[in-house]
């Protein structure tokens, strides 16, 4: 790495201004025709609208790098194929654990 | 050798427990004293990088935990061409869902199986780093006895 933090090394957004990032693109997903004024919710706005939904739909799951799984037992020394129930909610819980244990020993250090 | 000396004290002299004075002292509580904190996300990356197996040759990579809600994937490596390339992955973790970021421009929520690949890769580095690098017990969160 070089002097730069990590945050700009990697052009990661402050966390403060995370919640202008344009990760909303899911809200246009989230149209429906139930949302338009009654006087336009013709045949055709409602197919009209579903075609652009489509077209979101496929920018949304365009094919890109996949993350690959980790490397097998002989190299890691570890068995994944035990951890069956991983979820987003543990992913959070681990990584927040992570950064907790950086943020003590940095402050343990400075004591 | 201090448990060597530390044994040899305790059959002279018996338990230093009731004899304060003979107490061994100690070592230090961590040998990261002084490490900053790009410097131990250095350290984390050094595991994180070979989760996924073998870098080839001419490729570097690194894998780490940005912060509490940020992982970062990076992989550079030189084409044919001798032209430079990298790509930088960001992944946002949203509580129930994990969003991808690559090179700043396309964004998708991991699913189905690389939904679990990442969440394997964060399970390993996080028992790996906890254990390597803070001496913490994975399961507990608590300080290793040294």
């Amino acid at each position: 790495m070089s002097d730069q933090s990590p945050r700009q090394l990697y052009a990661v957004p402050d966390l403060e201004r995370r919640n202008d990032t344009p990760f909303t693109s899911g809200d246009r997903l989230d149209l429906h025709s139930s949302d338009l004024p009654r006087e336009v919710k013709s045949p055709e706005v409602i197919r009209a609208m579903g075609e652009v939904a489509n077209v979101f739909e496929a920018i949304e799951h365009a094919p890109i790098e996949k993350t690959p799984p980790p490397a097998d037992y002989a190299v890691t020394g570890i068995n994944y194929n035990v951890y069956t129930d991983i979820t987003p909610e543990l992913i959070a819980i681990r990584s927040a654990a992570i950064a907790r244990a950086r943020y003590d020993e940095i402050h343990e250090s400075a004591a | 050798m201090a448990s060597i000396f530390k044994k040899a004290l305790t059959l002279l002299v018996g338990d230093d427990q009731s004899m304060p004075q003979l107490k061994m002292p100690k070592l230090g509580k961590s040998p990261l004293k002084k490490l900053t904190e790009r410097e131990l996300i250095q350290l984390e990356s050094d595991i994180g990088k070979n989760i996924f197996g073998p870098i080839a040759e001419g490729h570097r990579r690194e894998f780490f935990n940005l912060d509490a809600v940020t992982w970062i994937w990076y992989e550079e490596f030189t084409d044919a061409s001798g032209v430079k390339k990298s790509t930088t992955t960001r992944y946002e973790v949203q509580g129930k869902a994990i969003l991808k970021a690559q090179d700043g421009a396309k964004y998708s929520y991991l699913e189905g199986n690389e939904l679990q690949n990442f969440g394997v890769a964060v399970q390993m580095y996080y028992e790996q780093v906890m254990r390597g690098i803070y001496k913490r017990d994975p399961e507990t969160g608590q300080k290793l006895a040294q």
